[in-house]
């Protein structure tokens, strides 16, 4: 029953937040296209690095040229689902509500914490443009390979869990605004520069523990290429998927034991960030 | 009316900018050592990642379009460790949107020699000491040279690098003019401009691995001038007068460009922060 209502509320509040975005769009479309497009652009500079040296690096990477093109593009899905989720209000940048001292305004909200951190940032009209550009890529990417573009719904599943991943780390790091919210106000963009800077590149040059190390400890390569590396064969699914789950599960749980610690602290202090530098 | 020679205002000048980068330099470390130490680490990281990738490559036999291992990893380094200079990012764009841009205007000094003192104090000291230093020094402990190719290109990359930070803040006012002329959405000027500055820099990705008919464009661009052409000096490339001669060449263009945009701009200035 509780599970019900949870899950009740959940898709009153995406509603609500959907509304609420349409509404922006509509009351400013062409600031709102000119924002969509520059967002798009960011994300694709990301991975046209990797366009770029996917025809002279080829098979030395392990990857063919088309397998590095659809890596760029589920990298490109990543950021995408990210956006589309977390872009408004700041709920993809948590590190700057805390560090700004405006974490009350979510506190004051008639549902759990959580639930208002993973809706209050929907923005299926304003946050598309990055997933529309993904989409468009991958479909183009795929279906230059074998699997068709079959793999792109092979793949949705997978980079889900690669979204989670990556929210699970810019909440973790984003807690440490708690004890230092001058210092950590800006530090959630660092990390979703870290992974999506790095989300694109082949990994399959690295020895044994160097990969284990990115998809596991400082999963960057959890992104895109432990993903593509499934979906195109050069991956064993078993373990990889398990190690992706893993991954995910580990960083969600460690997230969610610093995150509660720092409402604790948070409990107790409050933030003090326009004293003078935060103290 | 009594006139004052040029040199005591240059020097008045000077000491202006000097203090003005002080306080500024003083006012990002008064929080202490850790106020950056975030950031740090995680630029840190990345650039751990991409030095692992390019040793891979390397390794893997990939080709580097002629660059050798060694070189591919000190430009990486050197890229990372100058970023601050290779990509000028001054308060004149931020200043609009907090509506602090104002106070620019009742220093008694030249708005330009406050952005650029503000630069120089707010980002470039804390970065060099915290950041830059650190990873320069460590870097030959995990098999990186930190240093240039011969003493000549050191020296080389030194003019390179001024040109390359002049050429900077002409095209930091010119993005700072067009924030005015978007006014609401001069956050998107800055987005703009950080995908401009990764697309066409080669900082991340030297122009040498790229295909050779991009790479040599993107080269002859302002923006291949100011990140590509130092670190490419940096690791020995053997058209150093030729990058130098280039870079002087946006210099001159860029920098009344960038005057006239701004002053231009300037008369559409809305700011109101908070």
């Amino acid at each position: 029953m509780a599970a019900k209502n949870t899950l009740r509320t959940w898709a009153r509040l995406m509603r609500t937040y959907a509304k609420m975005d349409a509404l922006y769009f509509l009351r400013d479309t062409r600031i709102c296209l000119l924002y969509m497009f520059s967002d798009s652009v960011v994300s694709i500079s990301g991975v046209f690095g990797m366009l770029l040296l996917a025809g002279r690096l080829g098979q030395s990477t392990g990857f063919s040229q088309n397998e590095l093109y659809f890596l760029a593009a589920c990298a490109l899905l990543v950021n995408g689902l990210y956006d589309l989720f977390f872009m408004n209000n700041n709920a993809g940048a948590p590190s700057r509500i805390i560090g700004r001292g405006q974490l009350d305004h979510a506190l004051i909200q008639p549902v759990p914490l959580p639930l208002h951190f993973i809706t209050n940032g929907f923005a299926p009209a304003s946050g598309c443009g990055t997933l529309l550009c993904g989409v468009a890529f991958s479909l183009w990417a795929a279906a230059r390979l074998p699997g068709g573009v079959w793999l792109v719904a092979k793949a949705l599943p997978l980079l889900v869990l690669s979204v989670g991943i990556l929210f699970a780390w810019v909440y973790g790091v984003s807690a440490l605004a708690f004890w230092a919210p001058y210092a950590a106000e800006e530090i959630a963009p660092d990390v979703t520069a870290l992974f999506s800077s790095l989300a694109a590149y082949p990994l399959e040059v690295l020895g044994r523990f160097a990969q284990f190390f990115l998809c596991g400890l400082l999963p960057v390569g959890a992104m895109a290429w432990l993903p593509t590396s499934v979906l195109l064969g050069k991956a064993a699914p078993g373990p990889s998927i398990g190690l992706l789950a893993a991954t995910a599960a580990a960083s969600g749980l460690v997230a969610a034991t610093i995150f509660r610690k720092g409402l604790n602290h948070y409990a107790k202090v409050s933030c003090p960030r326009y004293t003078g530098f935060g103290r | 009316m009594e006139t004052k020679p040029a040199t005591s205002v240059a020097l008045l000048r000077l000491r202006q900018a000097v203090a003005t980068a002080g306080i500024c330099a003083r006012q990002t470390l008064a929080g202490g050592l850790t106020q950056s130490l975030g950031t740090n680490l995680a630029r840190l990281a990345r650039l751990f990642v991409f030095c692992l990738l390019w040793k891979g490559l390397a390794r893997a036999g990939a080709d580097l379009g002629g660059m050798q291992e060694g070189a591919l990893l000190t430009y990486t380094l050197v890229s990372f460790a100058f970023r601050p200079q290779l990509d000028i990012v001054s308060p004149a764009t931020a200043s609009l949107w907090e509506g602090s841009v104002i106070g620019r205007y009742t220093r008694p000094m030249p708005v330009y020699i406050s952005y650029i003192a503000e630069t120089v104090g707010r980002w470039w000291l804390p970065f060099f000491a915290l950041f830059a230093l650190p990873a320069l020094l460590a870097a030959p402990l995990f098999g990186v040279s930190p240093l240039p190719q011969s003493a000549a290109a050191g020296g080389l990359f030194l003019c390179s690098l001024v040109l390359s930070i002049v050429i900077g803040f002409a095209l930091d006012l010119i993005f700072a003019a067009l924030a005015m002329f978007l006014k609401n959405a001069m956050w998107m000027a800055t987005r703009i401009r950080e995908a401009v500055y990764n697309l066409l820099s080669g900082a991340l990705i030297p122009f040498a691995l790229m295909p050779a008919p991009v790479g040599g464009l993107l080269g002859l661009l302002p923006f291949g001038s100011v990140a590509s052409a130092p670190l490419s000096i940096y690791v020995g490339a053997q058209n150093a007068p030729q990058l130098l001669l280039l870079q002087l060449f946006w210099a001159v263009v860029l920098w009344p460009a960038a005057h006239l945009a701004y002053k231009k701009a300037e008369e559409r200035m809305v700011s109101y922060g908070g």
